[in-house]
């Protein structure tokens, strides 16, 4: 089994990161640790489905989660959730 | 308005939730790595301790004295065990430390990022996702395709178990040493049950390991079942392909 990340793994991963914190495409690439490629990739895929939007900033472009994405990693975060005993 | 309200109670909930479980697992792989590497440390004191004791003439083979070449192949098995031994609790912390490292980092980022002010305001955390792709990734690396983590961590329990019992059973014939007044004393009493308590905290937490692996093991496809989710969106193609020009503008250059 290969060690690179999965897809639910990056497309998670800038969905939390860019929540309700709008983040650049350079901060993205030095926290989260990827190719260029795979973030624009990524970044394209996000944007196409409407779980990120595009915010215009004086910093420039930077990326926010949009409610469609809140309600995905909603549902992520739940589906580890059930998979635990209750607290 | 309310609907963003409810939204944004459902996330923490679900974050706070998820959270909980994670400090939780995260405590269970602490506590059963400390044990074990007390356990391992305590094993390597006693080995020394009784090479030593063997170096300086202060106990000699019984088993040879007694049944000659027979009892000196004994007592080379017994020494190849207790390498093995060795090995295998070295490589298990190597297994273990390499999830903790990695897990402890992402929680202490997720407590960091709860400082921050965005995050504060909103009570989310950061770093949550960080913590399960350590996970997946620790499964990639460790998950043969004959062999996966379940078995993998069903072969250290048993392992723990009997190689815990081996080295209680050597200390015990070190107290029987009548000469060496040093193994009867209180700190080594004392250390003795220490060493007796971590290797039945470690193999009780191997359970819970255990247990732990297997679960993961169950959501690592639903979350791929996810991302298929997300791909199955509804896609805008026509919209911002800008992302890509300007890496495709760049090759062409």
């Amino acid at each position: 089994m290969s060690t690179r990340r999965n897809k639910f793994e990056i497309w998670s991963e800038v969905m939390e990161s860019c929540l309700r914190t709008p983040r650049t495409q350079t901060w993205l690439l030095r926290e989260i640790r990827l190719k260029t490629l795979v973030v624009k990739e990524t970044l394209q895929f996000l944007l196409n489905r409407h779980l990120i939007e595009e915010v215009n900033d004086a910093d420039g472009i930077k990326y926010q989660t949009t409610e469609k994405g809140e309600k995905a990693l909603i549902k992520y975060y739940n589906l580890i959730n059930d998979f635990f005993e209750p607290d | 308005m309310k609907n963003i309200e409810n939204e944004n109670e459902d996330l923490v909930q679900s974050q706070k939730s998820l959270l909980a479980k994670l400090y939780k697992i995260n405590r269970a792989f602490n506590i059963h790595f400390q044990s074990l590497g007390f356990f391992l440390m305590a094993a390597l004191v006693y080995s020394f301790y009784l090479f030593s004791l063997f170096m300086t003439g202060q106990i000699t083979p019984t088993l040879a004295q007694r049944y000659g070449v027979f009892g000196i192949v004994i007592n080379i098995i017994q020494v190849v065990v207790l390498l093995i031994m060795f090995i295998y609790f070295i490589y298990q912390n190597v297994v273990y430390y390499s999830f903790i490292r990695k897990g402890n980092r992402s929680i202490r980022k997720i407590k960091e990022s709860h400082s921050n002010i965005y995050s504060f305001e909103y009570k989310l955390h950061h770093g949550i996702v960080s913590y399960v792709n350590n996970v997946t990734t620790f499964f990639k690396r460790y998950s043969k395709e004959k062999k996966n983590m379940r078995d993998l961590v069903t072969i250290f329990l048993f392992a723990n178990f009997l190689f815990g019992l081996y080295i209680i059973i050597i200390i015990f014939s070190l107290v029987e040493i009548e000469e060496t007044a040093m193994v009867n004393s209180p700190f080594m009493a004392i250390f003795f049950l220490m060493t007796v308590i971590s290797w039945l905290v470690s193999f009780g937490s191997s359970f819970k390991i255990r247990k732990n692996f297997i679960i993961w093991e169950k959501i690592i496809p639903k979350l791929d079942s996810w991302a298929q989710d997300l791909e199955d969106l509804p896609s805008n193609t026509s919209k911002s392909s800008e992302i890509l020009e300007d890496e495709q503008k760049k090759n062409h250059n």
